[in-house]
Order: C-alpha cells, then structure tokens, then sequence
C-alpha cells in the first residue's frame, strides 16, 4: 500500500463524521468572518462615526455594542467549533486504536516474531495520537487559516483594490521565507525527535536491566553513556529551537515591515484623500493579521511530516495479513469438546520459521487418547515448534496435524482453543483479581468451580494465606506471587476450562524443587483423563510419561518409555546421564 | 482433595467464653477457629474458609445463608472483627505532602485522620469500591465512588 493509498484509507475514517467537519467549516468560517468584520466595522466608525460632521453618539454606541456582539460570536463560534472538532478528531483515533489492537490480536505468532512489542505499542499509542493532531490541528490549520487568508485578501480588495496589490508583492516574499525554513525546521524537527527516542531507549533498556548494572557495577559507565545522550538531545533541541525562533521572528520583522509600507503608503495617499482614514486603519489591522495564518500553516509542517510518517507505519501494519487463518465458514468443522477422544496425529510436517532453515523435517508421530507424552531434546531441537504447531499459534509447511481426524486447519481458533490448554513457562496473569486470573474473566465459570480447581492443584491454601484471598489484585504479570505459584494458577486455569488436550512448554523449568513438586502433583491431577504432551528440559518431569519423544534437529530420534530409552543407550541415555552430571553431552 | 462444606446439619458454632470462635464439626471439637473470606471484597457472605489457629481449614461454609439467623450474626460479628475496616462516609480534606497524602475523612466508625504513602496503597478492588491503606496498615473503603459528591471526587481524583 503506498502513502497516497495509506492517506486514503485514513480519510475514510472522517466519512461518518462529515456533516460535522461540515458544521465545523461553517462555524470556522462564521467565527473568521466575525473576527475579520471588527477591523472593517473600526473603520466605518473612524470614517463614519468619529471624523464625519454628521457623527452621532447613537451610531458609536451602535457600532460599539455591533463590535461586542461581534467578539461574543467569535467566542462562541470558536467554542464550538474546537469541541466538535476534538470530538471527531478523538472518535475517529478511538475507531483506529480499536481496528488497529483487533488487526494484532488476530494475527499469527509469526507477526509478533517480526515485531517487537515496543514497537507495537509505540502504534498503537504514540502513531494514533500523532494521526489525532492531524485531524484537530492539521485539518484545522488548514481550513481555518487557508479561509482567513483568503478572508484577509477579499476584505482588503474590498476595500481598497490599489493598496490590496500592493500588499500582495509580500505573498512571494513570505513563501520564499518559508521555503527556506521548511527544510531547516524539518531537519531540526527529525534531529531532536531521533536523539530522544535513542535516550528513552537507553534509559528503557537500563531500567530493564539494572540488577546486571549493579551486580557489575557499572552505574557510572551508565551515567556517563546517559549523560552523552542527554547532552546531545539538549543540543538538538536547541538546534530545533533557534530554528523556530529565527523563523518566527523572521516573519515577526517582515510583518512589522509590512505595516511600515502600509503606513507609509496608506498615510500618502491619507494626505492626497484618495484613501480614508479608517480603511487605513482596517489595512493595519489586516495586515498583522495576514501573517498569523501563514505562520499557523507552516508551523502544522511538522506535524504533517509526523503525520505522514505514522500513516505509513500503521498501514504497513494494516496491510499484513495472518499467516494462520480462520477457516471459512463452508469448510470449518466442529468438535464437539465433551465427545473428542484427544487422538493426535502429527502426519509427516514440515515446518520452518524462515524459507531458509526448516525446523521440523518430515516429522511423523501419532499420540493415542489419554496418552502421557513426554518430549525431550536440546535447545533448538524443535520441541516447542512441535507443540506451536497444534496450538496453531503457526500453520504447518508440509503435511498435516489432526485431532481425532479433524485436521486443525479447519477447526475454528476459539473451537480448537477450547481443546488444547497450554502452560508455558512463563504464564500470563493479567492486571486483575486471582479469580479472573483462574476463570479468564468468564462469569459463567463460578466461584465454587474456581475454588475446586485451585484447591485440587494445590493453590488455595496459598490463596487463603493472602489478606484478600481469591479478590486479591494482582499487578501486571502476576507480580507479588513466585513463579511457582503463578505456576500453579495456570494449572487451575486448565482444570477450569477442561480442555481435553493439554500441553505443557517447559512449565517447570525455573522453578526449586519443593515448588516442582507441588505442580508435579498438580500435573498428575490435571493429566488424567487427558492427551498430555509435556515438554521438558528436566528429565525427571517426564520420567513416569508412557512414551518419551527424543528430539534432535527437527527430527524425532527415539522413543519409548524411560526404561527401554535407558536400555537402548542412545540419545536419552545420553542426556539422561549428562542431567546426573555422569557425561558430557555431544550437541554437534 | 474435596472441600468439606460445612453445613448446619454437620456444624454447630459457638462463642467461648473468651469472645472466639469455636466449632463442632461431627464429632470433632475445634476450640478456636477463625473465618477467612475467600471473597472479602466481591462476596463476603460466600465461600468462607474455617480455620484453625494452625491454618488448617476445618471447612467452607458455601453461604452465611445456610445458617439459622442467631448462627449467622454469630458468623458476621466475627467476620468484623477480622475485616475490621472503616467506610468512609464523608472525605473532609486530603492534603498532599512529600509523597504523603494526609486525609481527613468521617467513617462509619467515627470521625478519622490518617496518612498513606506513595504506591499501591490506594486500589480499586471492585469497578467501584476503593480500598485505602494507610501507613499504619490500617485499612479504609470507599464502598461506592460513584456516589462520592463533585468535591470530595475531585479531592481524591489525583490518587485513583
């Protein structure tokens, strides 16, 4: 999608707020026109009122009370029209936020792969709000400040064509002036922009990684490094400020300059009395106000550059579509989750995260109803991939993956979701109660299911010992619990929601013994009755499993129960005696 | 593994001389127990776990409603003791110092002044409710916010 597409496409997000970006325009020009008549209705005073012979009172109390009248409706013009316009500009971000996080929660894991978190938030946050300043400040400045420019123009020729053209010789002068400063404020703009990004990073990464910092005491290296950045983006910013500055006052001395000439060639023809005081009087003002819109204009340069920026990185989002895809609704099939036996069958994959390195190779194994498997293997062997593949977080290369027969491919995500529960080794809690944690926020799940499942994999008596028991809040990712007890909490998660295939991705590793224990416990408990396949690093998790899987570069080397692994002396074996510390393991 | 709900047919409750809470289950006597609500916050009348001095739970009681009238008022006034934590009715001033917020509040035990630190001491537990600990530990709600007048909003509005 190119920019011009991208900008389109974002437009089209104002279509259901046109009839009030219509009143909007009509409320800016009613108040432009409001403001603009005040000089106008100085002068008929001036000419009229104050130097006429026939001047009464009643007129300049009349004109008086017209002007006061006049500044209300600029107010309350204004008021409007800057309300409307916020709300537009924040219903039209809000619309966007909510495409946008909806457009990322369906997308595959291959997508996150490629994109870092910070750099998704920074879309979803930063980007949106940069698109809101265009619709409140950069469509304003262009609708308002273009019609009170050509306002200006109309009420000058309106008045006085001669002295009008000859206020038009600074047009080019003014958009030479701007030419000049655009590219040096833009420069400027980029440079401070950049330089703190790179400081907020710095001090991001730092944060993150402060107990490194003080275990290697490098605290001054740090704030030494901090205080290159910081010093450079000070200097940046003064760039970008001596910029503005030279450019405002720049225009501040042109349009000084520019009332002199009025004056002077006004107060001329004053003297020769082809021109009336007050229509003088109305160019001055007029003339000063000539270049607040011109300044207001260039000033929004900026924000159109940020604009057009943001609009390309949020449509490059937009335009990805998910690697896994829903099936349609022709070709989905249902499980039915109380029926489903959990036979699993994994028929000759392929997979690869890259074109250029497969990680599975024409990996071929088939899991019977109930049964416990065990999956072990070195870092990269393939495991996860292997379970990833069946949660469906990817969609296989070559071959196929079914359950019970129904290939996963066309079971629905919320279907086939309902039938696999994983625990990783890191589980998610969100920022919410212990009991929205177990039951993922869903009502219908109640409190006594809730306490029954956390009680059978051992969490409730560390949930009693809390002040707020189950309505204790947790902080983001569970912060305030050990990792075992988070642990244990996604264990009570699955009881809850009895999917009949359960995965477990390294969900012990990390965890002391005594912890290892208590969720070995919960394991058997959350196994029976359930295709298991757990993954793991410690042997002894998967020591009782019926089938042990061996994994080696994508590729299942061996099978069989604990025993008869340890009696082939293989590659288990191997492993085996490497984990009791009696070997050293040959990875090549 | 099961939860042993406690019912009336199988628990019998009484107040020992010294104002604690003992319990016949069967024909086991436990002379001193005390009630932890699972639900403090959400439902305090639901799923409260009976335990002993040791932290062993005895058993749940599934609802205060189980119980005959005496027993449950028996339950609550023991159920206050432990939650032991003031509404506030009224906010008077809050004042905010070093980090420090000095509030100056009429509760539902009487007219109060206490100070809370910086962090999580001040947190929603419901959409609405709003639990406040202070320095001391001590523990303070604001059952409704909603319902907080415009002033007293604004008073508090800083911290939420």
């Amino acid at each position: 999608m190119n920019r011009k597409t991208a900008f389109r496409v974002m437009l089209s997000y104002a279509r259901p707020h046109r009839y009030t970006f219509l009143l909007v325009f009509i409320l800016a020009v009613s108040a432009i026109f409001a403001d603009l008549m005040q000089p106008y209705l100085i002068s008929i005073l001036i000419d009229h009122g104050l130097l006429s012979e026939n001047s009464r009172i009643s007129q300049v109390i009349g004109i008086g009370l017209l002007y006061l009248l006049l500044v209300g409706l600029v107010f309350v013009f204004s008021y409007w029209q800057a309300n409307l316009l916020q709300r537009a500009g924040q219903s039209i971000v809000a619309q966007l936020r909510k495409d946008l996080f909806r457009h990322i929660t369906n997308q595959s894991m291959s997508f996150f792969d490629r994109h870092p978190s910070g750099s998704l938030v920074t879309n979803v946050s930063s980007d949106t709000e940069t698109i809101n300043q265009f619709f409140t400040q950069v469509l304003l400045s262009i609708m308002r400040d273009g019609m009170s420019l050509i306002m200006i123009i109309g009420f000058m020729f309106y008045l006085d064509a001669e002295m009008a053209l000859y206020c038009m010789i600074l047009i080019p002068i003014i958009a030479l002036i701007a030419w000049a400063f655009r590219k040096a404020l833009r420069n400027a703009y980029q440079r401070s922009r950049s330089q703190l990004s790179r400081t907020i990073a710095f001090v991001a990464e730092n944060l993150a990684g402060m107990s490194l910092i003080q275990a290697f005491h490098q605290e001054k290296e740090q704030t030494e490094a901090f205080t290159r950045h910081n010093r450079q983006y000070l200097q940046e910013t003064m760039r970008e400020v001596r910029t503005t500055v030279l450019f405002n006052r720049s225009f501040e001395i042109l349009g000084n300059v520019s009332v002199a000439l009025v004056v002077w060639i006004g107060g001329i023809a004053v003297f020769h009395e082809s021109l009336s005081f007050g229509v003088l009087y109305a160019f001055i003002s007029y003339i000063r106000q000539f270049f607040q819109p011109i300044n207001q204009i260039t000033q929004q340069w900026n924000t159109l550059q940020s604009t057009l920026v943001s609009v390309d990185r949020l449509w490059r989002i937009f335009a990805i579509e998910p690697e896994v895809r829903e099936p349609d609704e022709a070709s989905a099939k249902q499980l039915d989750p109380e029926q489903v036996q959990g036979r699993i069958d994994f028929n000759h994959i392929r997979f690869s995260y890259t074109d250029d390195q497969e990680v599975l190779h024409d990996l071929d194994l088939h899991v019977k109803p109930g049964e416990f498997i065990g999956i072990v293997g070195t870092t990269g062997a393939g495991k996860s991939s292997l379970v990833n593949l069946l949660a469906r977080f990817y969609d296989v290369k070559r071959g196929s993956i079914t359950i019970d027969g129904v290939d996963v491919r066309s079971l629905p995500g919320e279907s086939l979701h309902r039938l696999v529960g994983l625990v990783q080794q890191e589980p998610f809690l969100y920022s919410g109660t212990i009991i929205d944690n177990v039951r993922l926020f869903n009502q219908e799940i109640s409190r006594e299911d809730v306490i029954s499942a956390c009680r059978f994999v051992g969490a409730h008596k560390m949930i009693e010992r809390l002040k707020d028991g189950y309505d204790t809040r947790l902080s983001e990712r569970g912060s305030g619990l050990s990792a075992g007890e988070r642990q244990l909490l996604s264990f009570a998660r699955i009881l809850v929601y009895q999917p009949k295939i359960l995965i477990l991705d390294e969900a012990t590793a990390n965890l002391d013994s005594h912890t290892e224990q208590l969720i070995q416990r919960a394991l058997r408990v959350v196994s029976e009755g359930r295709t298991t396949l757990v993954i793991a690093h410690r042997l002894s998790t998967v020591q009782h499993a019926d089938r042990i899987i061996v994994m080696r570069s994508g590729k299942i080397v061996e099978q069989g129960t604990h025993e008869e692994l340890l009696r082939l002396g293989g590659y288990y074996a191997q492993l085996y005696r490497h984990s009791r510390g009696h070997a050293t393991l040959d990875i090549s | 593994m099961e939860i042993v709900y406690l019912t009336p047919d199988i628990a019998r409750f009484e107040e020992t001389e010294g104002h604690l809470l003992s319990v016949r289950v069967r024909e086991e006597r436990h002379p001193v127990v005390y009630l932890h609500c699972s639900f403090p916050h959400t439902s305090k009348d639901d799923y409260i776990s009976v335990r002993t001095i040791d932290n062993q739970e005895v058993g749940m009681i599934r609802t205060l409603a189980d119980f005959p009238e005496p027993v449950q008022e028996l339950l609550r006034r023991h159920i206050r003791l432990r939650y032991f934590t003031p509404a506030i009715t009224r906010i008077l001033d809050v004042k905010d110092e070093f980090g420090y917020s000095y509030w100056n509040v009429e509760t539902t035990a009487g007219h109060c002044q206490f100070t809370v630190g910086r962090g999580n001491n001040i947190r929603f537990v419901t959409g609405q409710k709003l639990l406040i600990s202070d320095v001391d530990g001590n523990r303070f709600v604001i059952e409704d916010v909603g319902k907080l007048s415009d002033k007293e909003y604004r008073m508090i509005e800083t911290y939420l």
